[in-house]
């Protein structure tokens, strides 16, 4: 017959285990909670993401990033113009170290153009741990998205960050076409009016938005030919005869009409609620017409129409005059990041 | 006292032994790999956004928007304030049109469920003249509600100049080129 328990004593456990067990289980409780990050590799990544994405989001934010110049070995933040972006070493959006948030619309175009591996690369997220990202840039109060970066993510281990950012467009004139009222026009030319810089540092995109058109009586305006034109001086900063007329189709100035970019000039209507920007591409012009003898000093906009509705004179801007601004937007950057 | 036993009753079996110690080794394992820790650092990390939104929108605020000019749409706003408060009943004071410019782009930068209060501080020289010490005086220009927990600040500081100031009946009196103005403004972010 077989008994109810056994009575012999095989088997059992020795208390003297029990209590080794227990301080066992004790110890490596203690020292795991004593000592943290021995366990990270266990852990979900949530704690490490927050700062990969902080980090992430700063380098994109309020650094310029760099490129290596082949040459030199020298490294120089406009690692957006040309073939510098061949050689970039990290990027950022920043116009420069002293502007943290302030970023620029030239570094935005040239890191949308770069692939994502690469940008994931430039970005510092390509190390001895491996994050994906994704990566949306917008104006307030838009829904299409200056910069967009995106890959799927299968897990919920996401961690994401909004910075606010402020984008510089380009930098130029506003005119506000009633503050000019009743002003003689002194451009040669039907109804014309221009627009002079005195400025021999330029360079970059300097646009002249014009808004504000007195339309009164008239209901649409078509604006003739926009006549941009730049006058050269000589070392003695004399005013040259030389007048170039700058050329639409080859790209050496751009019309935008309410953000629109316009392709056909001579078709288009403008009425009082229009907002007109003329870009001008300065470096194009000085690459294309750079004559040693001659500095490009002054860039002259006219506009030509056959009515009276833009502004009757000629302006005159120099860099300290307070109608000279940027023209910037404010912008939400989200970054979101996760681990391969 | 008796001797230690000598025979082998009462022992756990050496396999049993090592099996029962991986099996805990393994629940042990399985539980630290499997569960999210909600550990103090979460929370740092919501409250690092936050901060960072905060000094992000101080930033933004006072980039200088137009060359060769040091003046911030920041600085025009604080220099066309005329001193008027507000208060729980009002958000931002109805008289201030520069702070309700101001606070419709501070909003427009933020979500919804973040609330804030923005102050600004400056030591007050008639009411410091006549007390014989400094006194500071702090006004809340946009106010909606008392901060709740995790709340978070960024400060900037303004310097009004004379060239800042419009006309002579201005709040900020006495401003001359030798005695510009100090102006602490502050912003309070905090998550419903």
């Amino acid at each position: 017959m077989i008994p109810a328990f056994r009575r012999s004593d095989d088997g059992n456990i020795n208390i003297d285990f029990l209590v080794g067990l227990l301080v066992f289980i004790l110890a490596f409780s203690y020292v795991m909670t004593a000592i943290p990050g021995l366990f990270i590799p266990y852990q979900s990544t949530s704690i490490d993401l927050g700062s990969v994405v902080y980090r992430t989001s700063s380098i994109l934010v309020e650094d310029p990033g760099w490129f290596i110049d082949e040459d030199s070995g020298i490294s120089f933040s406009n690692w957006e113009q040309g073939n510098n972006r061949n050689h970039v070493a990290r990027v950022g959006l920043a116009i420069d170290k002293r502007s943290p948030n302030v970023l620029s619309m030239d570094k935005i175009r040239a890191m949308q153009e770069l692939p994502y591996i690469t940008a994931r690369d430039k970005m510092g997220l390509n190390n001895t741990a491996v994050y994906n990202f994704s990566l949306t840039l917008k104006k307030v109060g838009s829904d299409s998205p200056l910069l967009y970066f995106s890959d799927e993510y299968h897990t919920s281990f996401v961690e994401s960050i909004d910075r606010v950012v402020h984008i510089r467009e380009g930098q130029g004139i506003l005119i506000n076409a009633p503050d000019y009222a009743g002003q003689t026009n002194n451009i040669s030319g039907p109804q014309s009016f221009g627009v002079i810089y005195y400025n021999p540092s330029l360079s970059g995109n300097v646009s002249v938005r014009i808004q504000g058109l007195d339309l009164t009586g008239i209901p649409t305006e078509s604006l003739e030919p926009v006549n941009v034109s730049f006058y050269f001086s000589d070392a003695h900063q004399m005013w040259s005869d030389f007048n170039l007329v700058a050329n639409y189709s080859n790209h050496e100035y751009y019309i935008y009409k309410d953000g629109e970019y316009v392709t056909d000039i001579q078709s288009e209507e403008y009425d009082a609620s229009s907002v007109i920007d003329i870009v001008v591409d300065t470096d194009r012009i000085y690459s294309t017409y750079f004559n040693p003898i001659m500095n490009l000093s002054t860039i002259r906009v006219n506009t030509i129409s056959t009515t009276s509705c833009f502004p009757n004179q000629s302006i005159y801007y120099n860099m300290t005059s307070p109608l000279y601004r940027y023209f910037d937007t404010d912008g939400i950057m989200t970054l979101r990041v996760w681990q391969v | 006292m008796t001797r230690l036993r000598n025979d082998d009753s009462g022992q756990i079996h050496t396999i049993e032994g090592i099996v029962s110690a991986l099996v805990v080794l393994l629940a042990l394992t399985y539980i630290i790999g499997s569960i999210t820790f909600v550990s103090p650092q979460t929370e740092k990390t919501t409250v690092m956004k936050l901060s960072v939104k905060a000094q992000d929108i101080m930033n933004v605020l006072s980039v200088q928007d137009r060359p060769g000019n040091f003046t911030s749409p920041l600085t025009r706003d604080i220099a066309e304030w005329d001193g008027g408060a507000a208060s729980p009943t009002q958000e931002v004071n109805a008289g201030e049109p520069s702070i309700i410019a101001l606070n419709a782009r501070i909003r427009s930068l933020l979500p919804g469920k973040i609330m804030y209060n923005m102050n600004v501080s400056y030591i007050d020289e008639a009411a410091s003249a006549a007390a014989g010490r400094l006194i500071f005086n702090d006004t809340y220009i946009i106010f909606q509600g008392d901060p709740q927990e995790n709340s978070v600040m960024a400060s900037k500081i303004v310097v009004l100049n004379s060239y800042d100031i419009n006309g002579s009946a201005n709040y900020w009196s006495g401003i001359s080129m030798t005695a510009p103005k100090t102006v602490e403004v502050k912003l309070v972010l905090w998550s419903i």
